[in-house]
């Protein structure tokens, strides 16, 4: 995340502060957030950085509560938008620390069918919730605890708008060098949308410094007047992520977990919506993501586990390397936005005056891993409240159940001004 | 001979069904003219939630431009909903959540979501969405009215029948039960106007919930005037270029 220092606090807020000056007199719209969160979180003991832990022990030093107070800004008007955010965080070892960033400040010309933008910004593409191959420009996390506002890239974007069509060309990420992380990489982006009746249809296209092109086509469908449809499909030239080395040795140097090329990659997702007259809404969404590992290359890191847990008995002088080598092994879990390549998705949602519950599962059918949510909301006037329990879990080689935490328990409340 | 009567019998039938049909329309404009004004509107609202003790609950400031074909755009104004919008066009919804940047095709279910459904504010035109017949003479708290049952011309619009009393002079509106598509009453609906005398608009609409939490919300139109927006505005993907439309 692209936070910037304390130090930079004030600039932030004074180019904030700076930026309704700029908006033409009168057209100046303010308005803000400040919120509340506290995370608590129960570490997961057969975890392979648990472990890790045990043979190295200091190796992790990892929190267990997280409180968060944090303060959004907004300023708009006719040319110039901004957005951004000062944070103060404090850990179970009092730790403390202030950081703000700026997640919007662009400005746009043109109020027809032509509009042009240039600053940090977010693009948000595709019809996706669970999973979005699409969302070639933002790239945003999805499935996060607490929705936050998403912090903009820079680039320069040029709209063209009908009644019925519009078409985006985005530079973004202009000057910066080329990289292997494909979110930080400059690129052209491109989507064509059309409104055909009922039907949603967006098509995509992407060309970066090193990623190299990208297709895509996205639809949406109100079916009936409860249920929506939606679908995506990707297919990327080249895609960067980490894999392991072909290193056969148990023991290595440094982490065997290297970014590696793979061709032609697909990702796809299909997903519904039902929502009856009582406000009970269904969500039911399916993915594969080609840039995740393998059901195999998930197998070996499984079988390699186990031989760096089970060789400390007879290298026992080893224990500190062997510590270090299952702590790389954590590294795999961020090799794909997703972490197994087919995904089940379903939520439950019931909207009753103020009070909103609901409950998801995200289930991985390769090794019957699952994380389940269950989330209470409440919206006020301007306060709102929210707070839920997020369980990882599944057998024992499920890849979820073996993720450094194994419960997520928050609460958070904002105040709108 | 039988056939011929039976042809005229059905000409004069449909005749008379037409010019109730004509009759019912052009009520149902008048109708119209207190409620929104004219087609193409831009239209203040404020939505006030009250509690069953009478005690305000919640506040929501609505900016709603209603366009002609069905097409509407609603951009939530209070510092709960800030940046959200809704796109009417039609049979068609989209809702745009400001922490999203993409606007997302929702149900006309997903629609009625709230106290005051987006079909409350955004709904306007009864002459366009409905078609019905006249019920008869009523008396309306000792002034003559006229009761009227619409049905709903499109499957997507907030309320799938409405039993509306209007004034018999000049058709103003006074009281309405309106029902969702299950045929369930889900609100009573009654007017305030500006001149209760010589009424020329209305400037209130209270709402009573009869379906579950029989809370009342009032519906308060701050200011209209006639506004026709640009073609874009009414493109979803513009919804996410713009956050500020006025």
């Amino acid at each position: 995340m692209p936070d910037l220092k304390t130090q930079t606090l004030g600039s932030v807020l004074a180019a904030l502060l700076c930026a309704p000056a700029c908006v033409m007199a009168g057209d100046t719209d303010f308005s803000g957030q400040v919120r509340g969160l506290d995370n608590s979180y129960s570490s997961n003991s057969v975890s392979p950085l648990a472990i890790a832990n045990q043979l190295v022990p200091g190796l992790l030093s990892k929190n267990t509560q997280l409180g968060v107070v944090e303060t959004e800004l907004r300023a708009s008007g006719k040319v110039i938008n901004a957005v951004a955010t000062v944070q103060g965080q404090i850990n179970d070892g009092g730790r403390t620390q202030a950081t703000a960033w700026l997640n919007e400040l662009y400005g746009s010309l043109g109020d027809g069918a032509w509009q042009f933008s240039a600053g940090k910004k977010t693009i948000a593409w595709d019809v996706g919730y669970g999973f979005r191959p699409n969302d070639v420009v933002a790239q945003e996390k999805r499935r996060s605890l607490i929705s936050t506002t998403v912090i903009g890239k820079p680039l320069a974007s040029l709209d063209y708008f009908t009644a019925n069509t519009s078409a985006t060309l985005v530079w973004v990420n202009p000057g910066h060098a080329a990289t292997t992380d494909i979110a930080d990489e400059q690129a052209l982006a491109a989507r064509v949308y059309h409104r055909a009746g009922g039907v949603d249809l967006h098509g995509f296209g992407r060309y970066g410094q090193k990623s190299g092109g990208s297709l895509g086509t996205a639809a949406s469908w109100v079916a009936t007047d409860e249920m929506e449809i939606h679908g995506s499909v990707r297919f990327m030239q080249r895609n960067t992520g980490l894999r392991m080395n072909t290193d056969p040795a148990l023991l290595q140097r440094t982490s065997p977990w290297q970014n590696s090329t793979q061709n032609n990659v697909v990702q796809a997702m299909l997903g519904a919506n039902y929502t009856t007259e009582s406000q009970h809404s269904f969500f039911l969404e399916a993915w594969w993501d080609g840039t995740a590992l393998s059901d195999r290359e998930w197998q070996d890191w499984n079988r390699r586990n186990l031989t760096l847990q089970g060789s400390v008995n007879y290298l026992p002088q080893m224990q500190q390397i062997i510590g270090y080598n299952l702590a790389w092994q954590n590294q795999a879990l961020s090799a794909s936005g997703n972490i197994r390549r087919k995904n089940v998705f379903a939520r439950w949602s019931w909207q009753k005056n103020d009070w909103q519950p609901s409950l998801d599962i995200l289930w991985t059918p390769e090794d019957h891993g699952r994380i389940i949510t269950a989330a209470l909301g409440w919206q006020g006037d301007r306060i709102s409240i929210n707070g839920g329990l997020r369980m990882y879990g599944g057998p024992r080689k499920a890849i979820i159940a073996q993720l450094p935490d194994s419960k997520t328990a928050y609460v958070s409340a904002t105040w709108a001004f | 001979m039988k056939t011929a009567i039976h042809t005229i019998a059905l000409l004069l039938a449909a005749t008379t069904g037409l010019a109730r049909a004509d009759e019912v329309g052009d009520i149902l404009k008048a109708a119209d003219q207190f409620r929104v004004g004219s087609e193409n509107m831009q239209v203040e609202t404020e939505i006030t939630t009250f509690a069953k003790d009478g005690s305000k609950e919640k506040e929501r400031n609505y900016l709603v431009f209603s366009q002609v074909n069905h097409q509407s755009l609603v951009l939530m104004k209070s510092p709960a909903e800030k940046g959200q919008k809704v796109l009417m066009l039609g049979d068609d919804f989209w809702m745009l959540l400001p922490g999203s940047q993409r606007p997302l095709r929702i149900t006309p279910m997903q629609k009625l979501l709230g106290d005051a459904s987006i079909g409350d504010v955004a709904t306007m035109s009864w002459a366009q969405d409905y078609t019905g017949k006249i019920i008869g003479e009523e008396k309306c708290d000792d002034k003559a009215c006229v009761h009227l049952s619409l049905n709903a011309v499109r499957k997507s619009v907030a309320y799938q029948r409405i039993e509306v009393w209007l004034g018999k002079s000049k058709h103003e509106p006074i009281k309405a039960d309106l029902y969702v598509q299950s045929e369930k009453l889900a609100k009573q609906a009654r007017f305030v106007f500006d001149k209760p005398q010589a009424p020329t608009a209305v400037t209130e609409m209270f709402l009573l919930d009869q379906l579950s939490s029989h809370k009342e919300t009032r519906v308060r139109y701050l200011g209209r005037k006639q506004k026709t927006v640009p073609e874009q505005w009414l493109n979803p993907m513009f919804l996410a270029k713009n956050p500020s439309l006025e």
